[in-house]
């Protein structure tokens, strides 16, 4: 089955990607944020909270954003 | 009918239709970009198409002896081609036309917004939520307005179109327009969420933006703050290697004009003041610390050495050395020049002369020895 994938980590890109039935969101996390920690993310599907052990569906949105986000100090080109 | 009076449904509505209307422009304002990208690639198929139709000119007319001279000509083009296609393909590549949400995905977002940080705010085109009160590392910052604005979409790839204002600031000592170490006259420096922040702004996921902004603020870098929470309530951090040091320990290097830590300056042995070791050399000659000002070239050697290691311009050792080779020879003890005989014979191998100068040389010696050396030369 296909569900939208939006990973606010990184290049922040939103793509479908397939996921076998039964899939958890603990397991889709761990497949698709390798050596990350869950803790560290605000993990959302269809924009609502999930636990960990939530079965996805098809056309599922799942968004993941990562909850500490290194700022810095603007520098003269 | 104002935007205040109108039931949130509606408005969510209207807020919605506002940022599609926006990326629709900025979709528009991309294609006029990739235009504008593929200009050269243009110019040398002018180029091309205009050679094309000089060589069959040519070739018609027969004239032979203008064809090398073309076929240089045609060799540069086709290289000028090669590097202009590949740029071209590089920026197809790179170019996606831009996706714009559904309404009912943007009403999604406002709704999840209400969510995440209770409610959100809309007026004279600023979408706007607010943060809870931000702590970081014992220093309270305050709650933080996240203002987007909702009318300037389109100049996403120009210019920042969101601000974040301090509710309750408290901002660092001595800098009144810092009130966050990543907030400097309301504009937030993104730092690791810039890429992901400009993804979620261009796809229209207004949820994600402020979630991410509030990561970000929610989050301490203390590599690269415009201001150290440890010096927030005064104090200063050290230029060169970043260390914090209270207002009574620092040393202001009036050279380069910035603060250091007591490791990080030296005092020049010439004038007696304190610089910044990044402003403080070592003199060549005599190894003391000197300032720039205390520094001076040497007119014959070139180098920069202490002023006290300079007399009339030119170093002690250029000195030396000059006063050494303006010193006339003086003959050794036996009345010959030094030099005059080196190593164990004199001048043409012959023997060292007799310590005696009046004894004259053995005359057959003489002429034998005159007699090979003239042979030789």
């Amino acid at each position: 089955m296909r569900i939208l994938f939006l990973n606010n980590d990184g290049a922040g890109f939103a793509d479908h990607v397939e996921v076998a039935d039964g899939m958890t969101v603990e397991k889709f996390f761990a497949q698709h944020m390798q050596g990350r920690k869950a803790e560290d993310y605000l993990i959302r599907v269809n924009r609502q909270p999930a636990s960990r052990d939530q079965v996805l569906q098809p056309g599922d949105r799942v968004s993941i954003t990562p909850t500490k986000v290194e700022g810095a100090q603007l520098r003269a080109a | 009918m104002s935007e205040r009076s109108l039931t949130t449904r509606k408005l969510a509505w209207r807020v919605a239709g506002r940022i599609r209307e926006q990326l629709h422009k900025l979709r528009f304002n991309r294609l006029l970009n990739v235009r504008h990208d593929y200009r050269d690639l243009s110019s040398h198929l002018d180029r091309w198409r205009k050679a094309t139709r000089h060589t069959q000119l040519v070739i018609r007319k027969r004239w032979l002896g203008v064809l090398p001279a073309i076929r240089r000509s045609l060799d540069y083009l086709f290289i000028d081609l090669q590097r202009e296609l590949t740029a071209a393909r590089r920026i197809t590549e790179q170019w996606e036309p831009l996706t714009i949400p559904a309404f009912r995905d943007l009403i999604a977002d406002l709704e999840q917004i209400k969510d995440e940080f209770g409610g959100w705010q809309f007026r004279d085109n600023v979408l706007s939520v607010t943060t809870e009160p931000i702590t970081l590392e014992s220093v309270y910052l305050g709650s933080f307005a996240i203002k987007l604005q909702i009318n300037h979409f389109d100049s996403l790839d120009r210019q920042r179109i969101y601000e974040v204002e301090a509710l309750d600031p408290n901002p660092a000592e001595g800098h009144s327009n810092t009130t966050h170490p990543h907030v400097r006259d309301d504009e937030l420096c993104e730092g690791d969420a810039s890429v992901p922040i400009k993804s979620a702004l261009e796809q229209g996921r207004v949820a994600d933006f402020f979630l991410l902004v509030k990561s970000v603020l929610t989050t301490y870098n203390a590599g690269s703050p415009y201001v150290a929470l440890d010096l927030w309530a005064g104090g200063v951090s050290c230029y060169h290697c970043g260390t914090s040091v209270s207002d009574d320990d620092r040393t202001y290097c009036e050279h380069c004009d910035h603060d250091v830590c007591n490791d990080c300056c030296g005092k020049c042995e010439a004038c007696d003041s304190y610089y910044c070791t990044e402003c403080l050399s070592t003199c060549p000659r005599c190894d003391c610390a000197m300032c720039k000002d205390c520094r001076r070239s040497c007119e014959q050697c070139g180098e920069a050495v202490c002023v006290d290691c300079l007399e009339n311009d030119v170093c002690t050792q250029c000195q030396k050395e000059q006063d050494e080779a303006d010193e006339p020879d003086e003959p050794d003890d036996d009345g010959r020049e030094e030099g005059e005989h080196e190593g164990e014979g004199g001048p043409l191998g012959l023997p060292p002369a007799d310590d005696d100068a009046n004894t004259p040389p053995d005359p057959a010696i003489l002429a034998i020895c005159l007699g090979e050396a003239a042979g030789v030369s």
